[in-house]
């Protein structure tokens, strides 16, 4: 039997919690990173051997609640997803932690904000590594309640606590779909994995639901997208995990690990692929409407779920889970680089201000690059791996032209935005006062790993895992349209970017203004639940308050017990009435008695 | 018989009611007091005399011996009234 | 007052009810509540002052016109059927009279306007006097007659002496006025069971008693006579101002204390004769009694009230009396309800 894959991974949460407590007693912070790098290391090691040897592992312990009906345990899944996940978001956070140190220098509460991103590191893996879905739970509202605490990391900004409460609060409407797929599955199945995978014929549409709008919430698809955006309010180095390897996905990895069960039912996975492509596009195209360097790379990144989501609605969940990797990678890296760039210029974000940013950082330029053109899906980067063989699926399968097309035009825009980054902070001419840092080793060696992974990552699964390639035979056009469309995209936005330097400035078309304002979410967001919520107050003012209240409750009941006081105690102290009353009252009972 | 009982719980009911209403002096109180006295006290002579128990005799004696009692001290309470309250008028008891 | 007249009217008082409650003729214990009610009231009138005079008058008055009704109902028990014993009220008319003469004594509602200004107009210990001792002769001569009473009658006056009491103790400020409708409203309690399970009226009795001298002690010995002093009832003996919080609140009947006991036991008892909806009246009128025990207790230990400096200055002067007897009675009072069973 194999006891290392557990045992290494079981080290990886016990270091990453002994360093988590190490943070209270010594405030220097280096180490954390170096503990990481370990922690990193210690999980290739099962991986190696997963790689090697293709052996699932499940890990539980005894039953820790017993009752009568089943029994509730500490179970840990090592298969092929939640071993490859584990390094990945392991690395990436590795070197997002050791920019932050950099990053947030001069915060006062450094220490806890480290602290926050490991747990929020544990919870994500908790969820990758969840057998049971109590377990999955536990770590869907852990790395939950750690995003609300990061987004309002500056508390004293309006603005980041609406964030932040946003944030939660478009979970709580996707939890509230896990909450009911729990019980559910509670009820009528089971909650163990591989005992819920054996039953897939038997799941009906309504917890499938429960899980899409569960994912729905997590990874911001189109309904629930307001919150990512509005979630860069936060410091950069937790965007970055937020948006790369932990939160986000977490929807997604959700759907890839219940995938079993949703296999077979042709409603759902159309939701999905409705959900997926309709994200995709809307939000590709609400990035190129966008100023703000930090969400246009949050709405890629949606995008890109939209992307997965896509996936999973074509029965791919393989697909999803090999974007979903290596866009870890370049969402981490562009993160990074952006982070760098605010920097630099003063925490200015708006890219409109930018530019000639090669000069004064050519080695973050150079890297934010490359980590656009994975992101466009550049041949032999790692993006390319997952995108080219997404959109190539997508061709071949004959499911539904509009998702296609969607996907396709999102494609371009993909390539759009992403040139309109490049070449509105790196070309031209300064925009703005600059404030250049030295790129010294602390900020460039976290970038410079995250580049390496970009670049190799891609070839690198590609290598070890699919080393045997079955032969396509597709015509020239069909196996190329993700590049030509890349391509199309790259000079439509150079030619447009280069127009709108000659051309008198204009009004925006309503077009624009609707991807602009996110498809006016206010509208419907915002006034449904002001009206409900003005409405019941009203409500519960005018009945319970100003009625129930004032006339039957406390107030009622003062106000008819004071007339009664009154009566009781008004008797003028006379002793004649007294007496009046003994013989009126005798006089009366011996009445009563003879009648 | 009928006739005399009937007669005086009649009257002590009239008396008792008399000494509820009356409302002017203390005096008029104890003197309805003491007329609800002497009613019961023709009440006890008449089951003495028609009760054969010796024992009973002294019954209508105990009874005018204690009322004797209580007069004295309604009258002392009249005495006690005029001087704190100038007058004995039951109207003026309303300090409390 | 001098000592040998003290000492012959407290002697009177005492040994006439303890004749009462030893008595079985009819003239007896009426001889010997008048004798109570003659040597009562010198002692309430002892102070000089109008308002004495006028207690005592009132006192007077509403006394002996009850015992004049007992009076003529034992003679007219007697007329027609010949018996003078306590025990043996076979007339049904005079039994009703007797039982509304006795409730007169006792103070219950609707006859019991005078015991809030009686205990008012007369000293602390004197009203201690008027609430605790002098119920028990009527209650043991009630408890003679319990089983030809009629119990509709009973049952109505309990449920009007606690709404009664209740409400009327809402409206006070002074002390002895709240503590008499605190009474009315016990005597209700104890009424309720007098023909289903006398023995229950009688602890419920006793256990008001005990409860009530040690609170009566403590406003004695502070000087207290308004709601106003116990909010510097502190000054004078702090630990004991928050024992008599708990004394208040075990008056209220609250759990854990020894007022609870005779509640709990009335309301088991009146559930079991099927008298659920007196019972859960009764319940729901205490509360009204609890509602200005709770104001006793906020306002002796629970808040601070805005004193001016000569407020505080209670200190300087000694406690009247050593608190020994109302602390153990305040234990007694505290902590009793664990001994239901046995007793």
């Amino acid at each position: 039997m194999n006891t290392i894959t557990p045992t290494m991974t079981l080290a990886v949460f016990l270091s990453l919690t002994l360093t988590i407590s190490k943070l209270f007693t010594n405030p220097n912070l280096n180490y954390t990173k170096n503990s990481l790098m370990t922690t990193f290391i210690m999980s290739l090691v099962p991986l190696t051997l997963l790689l090697n040897n293709e052996n699932e592992t499940t890990l539980s312990t005894s039953p820790i609640i017993n009752t009568t009906t089943m029994n509730i345990n500490i179970s840990f899944i090592l298969d092929t997803p939640s071993l490859t996940f584990i390094p990945i978001a392991l690395f990436v956070t590795w070197s997002i932690i050791e920019f932050s140190v950099w990053y947030m220098s001069t915060d006062p509460y450094i220490n806890k904000f480290i602290k926050y991103l490991f747990i929020f590191l544990i919870a994500m893996l908790t969820i990758i590594t969840a057998n049971n879905m109590y377990q999955l739970f536990i770590g869907w509202e852990g790395v939950g309640i750690m995003s609300f605490l990061l987004i309002g990391w500056w508390y004293a900004r309006s603005d980041a606590n609406t964030a932040a409460l946003q944030a939660i609060i478009y979970n709580r409407i996707g939890d509230i779909g896990l909450i009911m797929t729990t019980a559910w599955l509670l009820l009528l199945s089971s909650m163990n994995m591989q005992e819920l995978f054996t039953q897939h014929e038997t799941i009906s549409i309504i917890p499938l639901m429960g899980l899409i709008a569960a994912a729905t919430g997590k990874s911001a698809q189109f309904g629930l997208h307001p919150w990512l955006p509005a979630a860069m309010e936060g410091p950069t180095p937790v965007s970055a995990p937020l948006h790369s390897s932990t939160m986000v996905v977490a929807g997604i990895f959700l759907l890839i690990r219940l995938h079993p069960i949703m296999q077979n039912n042709e409603l759902a996975l159309t939701i999905c692929l409705i959900l997926g492509a309709t994200t995709t596009m809307f939000a590709a195209a609400a990035a190129t409407t966008q100023h703000d360097i930090k969400k246009i790379i949050a709405l890629s990144t949606t995008s890109q779920l939209g992307l997965m989501m896509t996936m999973i609605g074509l029965n791919q969940p393989t697909l999803a889970f090999l974007h979903m990797a290596t866009h870890s990678f370049f969402k981490a890296l562009l993160f990074l680089c952006s982070g760098s760039f605010i920097h630099n210029l003063e925490n200015e974000q708006d890219i409109r201000k930018m530019g000639n940013l090669n000069k004064t950082m050519p080695m973050t330029s150079s890297t934010i690059t490359i980590a656009s053109l994975t992101l466009m899906g550049m041949p032999f980067l790692s993006g390319f791996y997952s995108k080219d063989t997404i959109i190539e699926t997508i061709m071949n399968s004959h499911t539904n032209s509009w998702a296609l097309i969607m996907t396709l035009i999102a494609t371009m825009f993909s390539a759009t935005y992403s040139m309109r980054i490049i070449h509105l902070t790196l070309a031209g001419y300064p925009r703005t006062k600059q404030n250049p840092h030295q790129e010294t080793k602390a900020p460039t060696k976290p970038i410079l790993r995250l580049t390496l992974g970009s670049i190799f990552v891609g070839t690198i699964t590609k290598l070890s895992t699919l080393q045997t390639t079955t032969m396509h035979t597709m015509p020239k056009t069909i196996k190329l349209t993700a590049l030509i469309i890349t391509l199309t995209g790259i000079m439509l936005s150079t030619d447009l970017l280069f127009l709108t330097t000659k051309q008198p400035p204009q009004k925006p078309k309503t077009l624009n203004l609707f991807f602009n304002q996110l498809a006016f979410f206010n509208l419907l967001h915002r006034t449904i639940p002001m009206k409900t919520l003005k409405f019941s107050q009203q409500a519960s003012t005018e009945l319970i308050d100003l009625w129930t209240l004032e006339n039957y409750g406390p107030k009622g009941l003062s106000n008819t017990s004071i007339p009664l006081i009154h009566m009781t105690t008004q008797q003028k102290n006379l002793i004649k009435n007294y007496m009046t009353t003994f013989t009126m009252t005798i006089i009366i009972t011996l009445m009563l008695n003879y009648i | 018989m009928e006739p005399i009982k009937i007669t005086l719980t009649t009257t002590f009911f009239i008396i008792m009611l008399g000494l509820s209403t009356q409302h002017k002096h203390l005096m008029l109180a104890l003197m309805c007091i003491e007329a609800m006295m002497l009613t019961l006290f023709t009440m006890l002579v008449t089951y003495t005399a028609t009760s054969l128990a010796v024992s009973h005799t002294p019954m209508p004696i105990i009874l005018l011996t204690i009322s004797v009692c209580g007069a004295s001290l309604g009258l002392s309470l009249v005495v006690a009234t005029t001087r704190t309250h100038g007058s004995d008028f039951l109207k003026n008891l309303n300090l409390l | 007052m001098n000592l040998m007249t003290w000492l012959m009217i407290s002697l009177s008082i005492t040994l006439s009810t303890i004749l009462v409650t030893t008595s079985t003729h009819w003239l007896m214990a009426w001889a010997c509540l008048e004798i109570n009610t003659l040597s009562m009231t010198p002692m309430i009138s002892k102070p000089h002052h109008p308002r004495a005079t006028e207690a005592a008058t009132k006192y007077f008055l509403t006394q002996t016109l009850a015992s004049m009704a007992m009076l003529l109902a034992a003679t007219m028990n007697a007329l027609n059927t010949s018996h003078w014993e306590i025990t043996l009220m076979l007339d049904q008319t005079s039994t009703t009279i007797m039982t509304l003469a006795l409730m007169m004594k006792m103070a219950a509602a609707p006859f019991h306007f005078w015991l809030p200004e009686v205990t008012q107009g007369t000293t602390t210990l004197t009203g201690l006097t008027i609430l605790t001792w002098q119920k028990l002769a009527p209650m043991s001569l009630l408890i003679m007659i319990s089983d030809k009473t009629n119990q509709t009658i009973l049952l109505t006056t309990a449920i009007l002496s606690i709404t009664l009491g209740g409400l009327g103790g809402l409206n006070q400020t002074q002390l002895r006025k709240l503590l008499a409708f605190s009474s009315i409203a016990h005597t209700g309690w104890v009424l309720s069971t007098l023909t289903i399970a006398p023995n229950i009226s009688t602890l419920t009795l006793s256990i008001y008693i005990l409860t009530t001298i040690p609170i009566f002690i403590m406003l004695h010995s502070t000087s207290s006579s308004t709601i106003k002093d116990l909010g510097t009832m502190w000054t004078t003996t702090p630990q004991l101002t928050s024992a008599l919080t708990l004394s208040i609140l075990s008056l209220g009947g609250l759990p854990p204390l020894t007022g609870f006991m005779p509640k709990w036991l009335i309301l088991n008892k009146m559930m079991f004769f099927n008298l659920t909806m007196e019972a859960t009246l009764m319940a729901i009128m205490s509360l009204l009694s609890l509602y200005f025990y709770l104001r006793l207790t906020y306002i002796s230990s629970m808040t601070l009230t805005p004193h001016t400096n000569t407020m505080t200055m209670k200190w300087r002067t000694n406690p009247k009396t050593k608190p020994l007897m109302a602390s153990t009675l305040m234990i007694m009072s505290m902590l009793m309800l664990p001994m239901t069973p046995s007793l």
